[in-house]
């Protein structure tokens, strides 16, 4: 990508703003656990992946906000409600059921993990530089997740349905993740995102073989083209629950410095 | 909508019959802040397994401050009084209240033999106050060359430290914008 013309740059900021509003949103629903996760252990933990979601997504919307000539800050918290481009699984609620919790994050951590290898050979240096840093950091969210999977799976009798429940749940869900958002099909045009196997089918082969571990099977259906989402600026009533938490800070004096 | 639990706390239906969980064992973490130290015992968590403990003290642990390899080892084979032929990890508290820190290893046929050749070798005439040993062979070690611990993403606003750069950055700001006789009137001098 070397030179960059307006329709380029705004698919590119649509790019960079589809994920790291993921990462934002998904990190603000886990924070809700901080306090009342089922063991002290996870309290700590999940906190603690809550924040590196959250800090993903601040790299990201800074990287946006260099193109946007916008402030992470702003991006982040002073949009309006369809200006944000995340999934609706990252915002469905989990009803404070720590299989639906778990369940969520797995789907989108393995996707995220999927999204930084790629992109971590972007022809945008900088998108790429970053997403190499990330991958390192994925991983080990992944890792952690797919023990927690895989510990309820084989828990006890409750744990093991309790989690096959919520895999199920969020089955559908997880499609949204696959919506493309406005102007992607440019990028892979211009080798920002590489195209090399379908990302749902990776995704799906990837959640089978953890899952097959266990004994579980779930059926997943990429319905993402079919009706326009979360990345078209299309939202949840979830959504837009947490939409209002999230911006209630900010919304108090936006001007104000921190 | 979303239940805010610190508001209405999640309907739970059924809690009664929630089958028990034993409590989890107990794991003793240590870690190492950069390569010239030795690793120190962080403090202790409880875990289901190795894999999960190795999961909560990369948390717990490793995120509170640099971090480049954890040791992790289950609390009751650090007391274990079993016969065991292996290589076995030392470290000593040197005062009470002290952390225990690694000061080597020793090949030894049991946990008291391998405290014996600690004193020997490693503690010598100097006072100690408590020694614990661990068969090599049960340690679990993550390594943070292969396997990261600490960030590199921005962590700072995990430590306090992270803070108070921006607490002063801010008092600086207020000081330059006011005359310092303006201070020195509202006898605020003594704050900074």
């Amino acid at each position: 990508m070397s030179t960059i013309d307006e329709a380029t740059q705004q698919a590119v900021i649509n790019l960079c703003l589809s994920i790291a509003d993921d990462k934002l949103f998904l990190g603000h629903r886990n924070s809700n656990w901080t306090g009342i996760a089922p063991i002290l252990e996870a309290d700590i933990a999940f906190s603690s992946l809550a924040q590196d979601d959250i800090a993903h997504a601040s790299a990201l919307y800074e990287l946006a906000g260099n193109l946007m000539d916008e402030t992470a800050d702003n991006i982040a918290f002073g949009r309006k409600p369809d200006a944000y481009l995340c999934s609706n699984i990252v915002t469905k609620d989990d009803q404070f059921d720590w299989a639906n919790a778990i369940a969520r994050q797995f789907y989108c951590s393995n996707f995220d993990l999927l999204r930084f290898e790629r992109l971590s050979n972007s022809s945008w240096s900088e998108l790429a530089a970053l997403c190499k840093r990330l991958v390192v950091e994925q991983q080990i969210q992944v890792n952690h997740i797919n023990d927690w999977v895989k510990q309820l799976a084989t828990g006890t009798p409750e744990s093991k349905e309790r989690i096959t429940n919520a895999l199920n749940e969020y089955a559908d869900a997880a499609s949204s993740m696959f919506e493309t958002p406005y102007g992607f099909d440019l990028l892979i045009e211009q080798d920002v995102v590489n195209v090399t196997e379908d990302i749902f089918d990776a995704w799906q082969a990837r959640i089978a073989e953890q899952l097959s571990l266990v004994d579980i099977s779930v059926d997943f259906e990429n319905t993402a083209s079919e009706n326009e989402g979360g990345r078209s600026g299309v939202h949840s009533d979830d959504f837009a629950d947490s939409l209002t938490e999230l911006q209630a800070v900010y919304k108090e004096d936006p001007a104000a410095s921190w | 909508m979303i239940t805010n639990p610190r508001i209405k706390p999640p309907i739970v239906t059924d809690e009664l019959n929630t089958q028990e969980v034993h409590a989890f064992p107990v794991w003793e973490v240590f870690t190492k802040k950069k390569e010239t130290d030795a690793h120190t015992h962080a403090g202790s968590l409880s875990a289901p397994n190795a894999q999960m403990a190795a999961n909560f003290a990369r948390e717990h642990y490793g995120q509170d401050q640099v971090c480049c390899s954890m040791w992790i080892g289950l609390r009751d084979d650090f007391k274990s009084t079993d016969a065991c032929e292996d290589t076995y990890e030392l470290f000593v508290q040197w005062n009470a209240g002290d952390r225990h820190v690694h000061v080597g290893q020793a090949n030894a046929s049991s946990r008291e033999d391998a405290e014996t050749k600690c004193k020997t070798e490693f503690v010598g005439d100097k006072e100690f106050y408590t020694i614990w040993s661990l068969p090599h062979q049960a340690m679990h070690a993550i390594d943070g060359d292969e396997d990261m611990i600490w960030r590199t993403t921005d962590q700072s606003y995990r430590l306090a430290k992270g803070y108070s750069k921006i607490v002063r950055q801010k008092w600086d700001a207020i000081r330059a914008s006011k005359e310092v006789d303006d201070y020195q009137k509202e006898d605020l001098k003594d704050t900074f």
